[in-house]
């Protein structure tokens, strides 16, 4: 039954079966698909997704992670479902992007997405 | 599904629309579907994206098996299935730059291809060179080039401002109006000699014995017969005004007086001018003429598709305008006779090319005729008047080069003798103002001040040389 999240299917450990996702969970794997396609994969909405695991791999100045963050942040302001805040850190040598989520009329959730995997876990 | 429906395309967004309607007819919810990374909608988006592809497909394969709509690609692969037919291609420019050296500048010894030159300021529009070199100190070389990108924008104006992008310390290249090249015989048997200035040849006219003499504005080197070329080189070389006057000759600013030197002076350094790759249209025309070709001949048609065959050690043709007349030969009313006209987008075409393209019609019409092959006169309109640029929406430079581009395009869209034999006032402003749309406020034409007759043996030629551009607050 669609809710105010939507509905979705069910995409994170990768599942083949389409089952139907709705509340909140639909806000966690929205976050984690939004920051794991590479920019312009999706045509229809160009500047809303961006990969992390490209960021494994680059030198990257510790610095410059707020403002990456703030970038990543900017992929959901077309989203009026809930209002997002991401955050880059090294967790040990793990370089992690923290998305807490406060849904509009829900309890806040926090995923946490690495970026040498793009595991997602959600806190 | 009917045949007519293969020539209609789709928009991925059309597509995914149509899509998300039939899902909702069936009761899905895709209002639920409320982020764009939503696995649905992006499988629809997909799935729209796969029938855009295929739908293309089709339509590009179902407009390419018919004359009337095949483009492109299709064009030239049904021309040349179904009429033998090859599309030209597009043609590079070839140029002679002439390159001096300072005098206390080294002496430069260089390979084909071992030059770069290209207009000022600009990174595209280079130019190579084509052959070997040997600059001496104080000296002047002839070398072609030719540039790196096929097509008429390597068609670069005389007195162009151009630099060498290779570094030769002393050397510099310009691009002159006129350059002398070897003639024939037309000055009461005097002969002629080549100077080995450059791998081009350089031609002066010729006496008797060998000697250099530079009397006024004329360069006169007298030969014995076993004279050698190399000879007469080292002698021009070693008078130096002689030297100078060649050089100036080059630049188109001495030896004014007609026989004076060379018989053949070109007018421009352009040797080979660049061709865009033949247009659909034309493409389609020697198409449809074709068939003409295999009845008893002589037929217009037939006259167009020879104009415009392939001359033989041609790359494409010159000729991109054709027009046939019956009952007029030479410029007078004729029986039994004809006249061919013809013309490239440049216009008029040089007598080398009016003989090509005339061998290929020899014998193509009917036994007992008369036909004249022509190339047509040019006709020049030089406009005048004020385009107001607004400020801030382009610069002048910008809207120049498109107001250039679009006379040119409408240059080459006019047939041989204008519309209706007129090229009409109001559109050739018109022309100019759309030639860039944001940033040309409007045009104050003066002139021409009237429609211009043109007549049925004439190609009109635009000068955009007279146009003045002021900015404007809007």
């Amino acid at each position: 039954m669609a809710d105010r999240y939507g509905i979705d299917q069910e995409s994170y450990p990768y599942d083949a079966s389409g089952a139907e996702v709705t509340g909140s969970r639909v806000l966690v794997l929205d976050a984690w698909k939004r920051l794991t396609t590479p920019e312009g994969a999706c045509w229809w909405d160009p500047t809303g997704t961006e990969d992390i695991t490209a960021l494994f791999l680059a030198p990257i100045d510790r610095a410059v992670l707020p403002s990456i963050a703030e970038r990543m942040a900017r992929r959901f302001d077309a989203d009026p479902r809930a209002e997002y805040e991401v955050d880059l850190a090294y967790l040990g040598t793990d370089l992690t992007a923290t998305v807490t989520i406060a849904p509009i009329g829900g309890a806040p959730l926090t995923a946490r997405i690495v970026a040498e995997t793009g595991a997602l876990e959600v806190l | 599904m009917s045949l007519s429906d293969l020539f209609v395309r789709v928009t991925e967004t059309a597509a995914f629309n149509a899509l998300v309607g039939k899902l909702r007819d069936g009761g899905v919810a895709v209002e639920a579907w409320l982020s764009s990374v939503n696995v649905n909608l992006s499988l629809s988006h997909i799935v729209a994206e796969l029938r855009r592809t295929v739908q293309d497909g089709a339509a590009d394969l179902a407009e390419a098996v018919f004359l009337q709509t095949a483009t492109g690609e299709g064009l030239t692969l049904y021309a040349r299935s179904a009429y033998q037919i090859e599309r030209y291609p597009a043609v590079f420019s070839e140029h002679l730059f002439l390159l001096s050296n300072a005098a206390t500048a080294p002496r430069h010894v260089l390979a084909a291809g071992d030059m770069l030159a290209g207009p000022a300021g600009a990174s595209a529009g280079l130019f190579s060179s084509l052959g070997a070199m040997t600059l001496e100190p104080g000296g002047y070389a002839l070398v072609r080039f030719t540039a790196q990108e096929a097509g008429p924008a390597g068609n670069i104006a005389a007195r162009a401002d151009l630099r060498l992008r290779t570094a030769l310390v002393g050397a510099s290249i310009s691009n002159p109006p006129a350059i002398i090249v070897e003639g024939v015989d037309d000055n009461g048997g005097v002969g002629y000699a080549t100077i080995s200035l450059s791998p081009v040849q350089v031609s002066h006219e010729l006496g008797a014995s060998l000697s250099v003499t530079a009397i006024g504005q004329l360069v006169r080197v007298v030969r014995g017969p076993t004279t050698t070329a190399a000879q007469i080189a080292v002698a021009v070389n070693a008078d130096t005004l002689a030297r100078l006057l060649v050089f100036a000759a080059a630049q188109g600013t001495g030896a004014s007086l007609a026989g004076d030197l060379a018989a053949t002076t070109l007018t421009s350094s352009v040797v080979l001018p660049g061709q865009a790759a033949e247009g659909d249209d034309l493409v389609k025309q020697r198409c449809i003429t074709r068939y003409s070709t295999t009845g008893a001949g002589g037929s217009e048609e037939a006259m167009i598709y020879w104009a415009r065959a392939l001359p033989a050690g041609y790359l494409a043709s010159p000729v991109t305008k054709v027009k046939a007349y019956s009952n007029r030969y030479a410029g007078s009313i004729a029986g039994a006779a004809g006249t061919i006209l013809v013309a490239g987008d440049a216009g008029a075409l040089s007598p080398a090319d009016l003989a090509a393209v005339t061998a290929n019609l020899d014998g193509k019409y009917v036994l007992g005729t008369l036909v004249s092959v022509e190339t047509t006169t040019n006709h020049t309109i030089s406009p005048t008047g004020t385009v107001y640029v607004i400020r801030g929406r382009a610069t002048v430079s910008d809207v120049q080069a498109a107001v250039a581009a679009a006379l040119a395009t409408y240059q080459a869209q006019l047939d041989i003798g204008g519309q209706a034999g007129k090229v009409y006032r109001q559109k050739l402003g018109a022309r100019i103002e759309d030639a860039h749309p944001s940033g040309i406020r409007n045009v104050d034409l003066g002139v021409p001040a009237t429609d211009v007759t043109i007549l049925y043996d004439e190609s009109v030629i635009f000068d955009p040389s007279g146009l003045v551009y002021e900015l404007v607050d809007g």
